[in-house]
């Protein structure tokens, strides 16, 4: 109860913020003007590989709008109403800060703002408050420089758009225009990674992510407690961002500070007699840089991170100790518009630990492979894409079919399979018994 | 000289687009032997069969034939060279706006549409073009920008809301389509023109359209890779001599099969440029078609050079004024 008055009391005071800050809109009312509003309808039902069983189905309404107004201001509002009564779940809420907890929230149902910003341009600056979504990086949803913003895990990896980005509140401001660009963003909002609920699909289960613990996903002998997420200023994030053209490639440099949103596992003694599981989010620092150059028929892109004080948890005799190492990210990807009208996408990134005694729970590199290959025909009404998503490290992956219909300009109707190999303890294979096939409608008005 | 060249190419592509059988007999000896072998083992197709074999190494016989009379036949002529130089280097509008509209439209009849707002400016060796969606709801708010050079290779953008980032795209092949219109990349280019990088011209008289004498301007791909990149081996076009602007264009694939007819129904002035304000690209291939109208196409020689940045695109559509 104490909690849920906190929630509300942290919601108004954003509400009065926000009010406060569209005070100085009020002389640009007279320039209103609709940019954009669309809602879309989407159900999506997935089919155990193996059972048959009903695995996802997650009815989503999203509505949004942006708005325009004299002197530069715009508005835009977007929200997510889900339900879904399945084995896949709608993910954790204890991961969220108070003020972005959904507005309504139970096991089924639930109703969150999805974004909520109000920006100003002036020239060539842009001042940006409100719930937003800081993308960087260059790479598709492999992770290197894009971590400022949190994301849902609830789905694993296996959602059309990867990652899913979560909004959080926060300040930014961008000057765009020719030479360099800066990009400077600041989250007073703890909120961390999204992750499947206790006994969900897509539950963590290898011991890699558990802190080297075998936790039996139906036992319950440690409780697991998720740290608190509400400390605004102690863990909001800090980025900045410094971009510019270098002939016709795109170089960005990168510094982040604030809260790692993967969580570290601690023991925790409760009262003496009790210990509980604290899922962690200690601060850390990321330094890295971006490249992108067009070559003719294709795009490569590079990444480079380094953060030097990653915490990990280690082996040890005392369960779920942990430690400090430098953590070293690089990726390579690359766009191919092939002939034939295929398109083809792959990624390789290396994530590697520096030596330190003990030893990580998690192996000291990881090596990650994606390729994407797909061609639309039929005037772009079908798209048929296929993806190989491996961990060369661990020797477990998932291979990914689908094909997209667009029926009519508002109707879109997907089928797929997600089919997941390797072996228990791997990053895919810990959800080899998840492989599905799936069917999805979207209607956008 | 030129027409050897391109009848060579032809020659070859059509030899290359063949079928086994065909390439097959234009070599002989062991090899081949083995290669038939191989993939007809022992049995010998009966004689229904063999008439349908037969039959597209006739169809590729006689389309090789005439492709080749076609090619050698076509001569280059001064009148011609002088009215493709003149559409190619008509004036364009220094910048200009408007409200694009898509009509797409499959060969059962069923159609889709699109509006969007299309942004273009052109300076010296550069053309700048950006495209803001309005509608469908499903690709509102989605942008493209392509920075189109003359001496070096072209810069294009996308930006998809769901992916909240502007995406570096590959260079797309002139031949490509446009967003699944009949149009391609290059049609979006060179709007209207004819580069003479690409063409040889010649002019084959005057022909009578809707009462107005239009001169007729013919074009020959210059070489096969002009012609592999652009999708186009010949064209016929009607040109209005007073605008400078093509009333109709039937364009040739490479293998010089009818494949496009591009018809435009209205055009106006937009700043110092003419602008094709309605027309139409129908298929005859795929029985496909694209109508296009723009509403509200204006000069603006002043645009805001943001328009054209890359990070400008996650704005969505620019209140241009």
């Amino acid at each position: 109860m104490v909690s849920f008055q906190l929630r509300k009391n942290h919601r108004l005071l954003i509400l009065l913020l926000m009010v406060g800050l569209l005070a100085p809109v009020t002389p640009a009312l007279a320039g209103l003007e609709l940019v954009s509003h669309r809602t879309e309808l989407d159900y999506w039902l997935g089919v155990d590989g193996e059972e048959g069983r009903i695995a996802l189905s997650r009815l989503s309404i999203r509505p949004e709008i942006k708005l325009r107004f004299d002197q530069g201001w715009r508005l835009e509002a977007a929200g997510r109403f889900e339900a879904a009564r399945d084995r896949t779940g709608l993910g954790t809420v204890e991961t969220y800060s108070s003020a972005s907890r959904p507005l309504i929230d139970n096991d089924d149902v639930r109703l969150e703002i999805d974004r909520l910003v109000l920006s100003r341009r002036i020239g060539d600056h842009r001042l940006s408050f409100g719930k937003q979504t800081i993308a960087w990086g260059v790479l598709d949803g492999i992770q290197i420089t894009d971590r400022f913003d949190p994301v849902r895990r609830r789905d694993f990896v296996l959602t059309e758009v990867r990652p899913e980005r979560l909004a959080r509140w926060g300040l930014r401001w961008q000057r765009e225009g020719e030479g360099l660009n800066v990009d400077l963003a600041v989250a007073f909002d703890p909120t961390v990674n999204q992750l499947a609920n206790a006994g969900d699909r897509f539950q963590p289960l290898a011991s890699r992510l558990l802190g080297g613990l075998a936790i039996d996903p139906g036992s319950a002998d440690i409780p697991i407690m998720q740290s608190e997420r509400d400390r605004y200023w102690h863990d909001a994030t800090l980025g900045l961002r410094l971009s510019r053209r270098i002939g016709r490639a795109d170089a960005s440099l990168l510094f982040l500070s604030g809260p790692d949103p993967e969580p570290l596992l601690q023991l925790v003694d409760l009262d003496g007699s009790q210990s509980v599981i604290n899922l962690e989010h200690p601060r850390r620092m990321l330094i890295g840089g971006t490249l992108e150059f067009p070559a003719g028929s294709h795009v490569w892109r590079l990444e480079l991170a380094h953060s030097p004080d990653q915490a990990i948890n280690t082996e040890s005799e005392i369960q779920l100790s942990s430690d400090e190492r430098g953590r070293t990210l690089a990726g390579i990807g690359m766009d191919w518009n092939a002939p034939g009208g295929w398109f083809i996408n792959a990624q390789l990134a290396v994530d590697h630990l520096s030596s330190g005694s003990p030893v990580a729970v998690r192996p000291r590199t990881d090596v990650i492979s994606t390729l994407r290959i797909q061609r639309s025909i039929a005037q772009d009404t079908i798209k048929l894409r296929s993806e190989l998503l491996t961990s060369l490290s661990d020797a477990d992956g998932v291979l990914r079919a689908s094909m997209d219909w667009q029926y009519s300009d508002p109707l879109r109707l997907s089928i797929g399979a997600d089919w997941l190999f390797g072996t228990r303890d791997g990053l895919f294979g810990q959800y080899q018994d998840a492989s599905r096939a799936w069917l999805r409608m979207r209607f956008t008005f | 000289m030129r027409n050897n060249v391109t009848a060579e190419s032809l020659l070859r592509r059509t030899f290359a687009g063949g079928s086994l059988h065909f390439s097959s007999h234009a070599r002989s000896g062991q090899d081949t032997l083995a290669e038939v072998t191989a993939s007809h083992p022992a049995r010998r197709p009966s004689r229904p069969l063999r008439r349908i074999q037969r039959f597209p190494r006739l169809l590729l016989m006689l389309l090789l034939y005439s492709s080749v009379v076609a090619a050698q036949d076509w001569t280059e002529n001064a009148e011609g060279r002088v009215l493709g130089q003149a559409v190619y280097e008509r004036p364009a509008s220094i910048g200009r706006a408007g409200d694009m509209h898509f009509k797409l439209t499959n060969k059962r009849g069923r159609s889709r549409e699109r509006l969007a707002m299309m942004v273009r400016t052109q300076d010296e060796h550069t053309t700048r073009v950006a495209i803001f969606f309005k509608s469908p709801a499903a690709i509102q708010n989605t942008a493209f920008l392509s920075h189109e050079h003359d001496h070096q290779e072209d810069d294009s953008w996308l930006y998809l809301p769901a992916t909240d980032r502007v995406r570096r795209l590959p260079a797309a092949e002139r031949g490509d389509a446009f967003i699944g219109s009949d149009l391609s990349y290059g049609d979006i280019r060179d709007n209207f023109r004819f580069p003479t990088e690409h063409w040889r011209f010649r002019s084959t008289g005057m022909r009578t359209k809707n009462g107005k004498d239009l001169r007729v301007l013919e074009g020959l791909a210059r070489s096969e890779e002009s012609a592999r990149e652009m999708g186009y081996g010949r064209f016929e076009a009607l040109i209005d001599e007073d605008t400078l602007f093509p009333v109709e264009v039937a364009y040739f694939d490479v293998y010089d099969q009818p494949l496009k007819q591009t018809e435009v129904m209205e055009i106006g002035r937009v700043g110092d440029a003419w602008v094709a304000l309605a027309f139409s690209v129908r298929n005859l291939q795929t029985g496909h078609r694209t109508d296009i109208t723009f509403e509200g196409m204006r000069a603006v020689p002043n645009l805001d050079e943001r328009v054209f940045q890359p990070a400008a695109l996650v704005d969505g559509v620019p209140r241009i004024r």
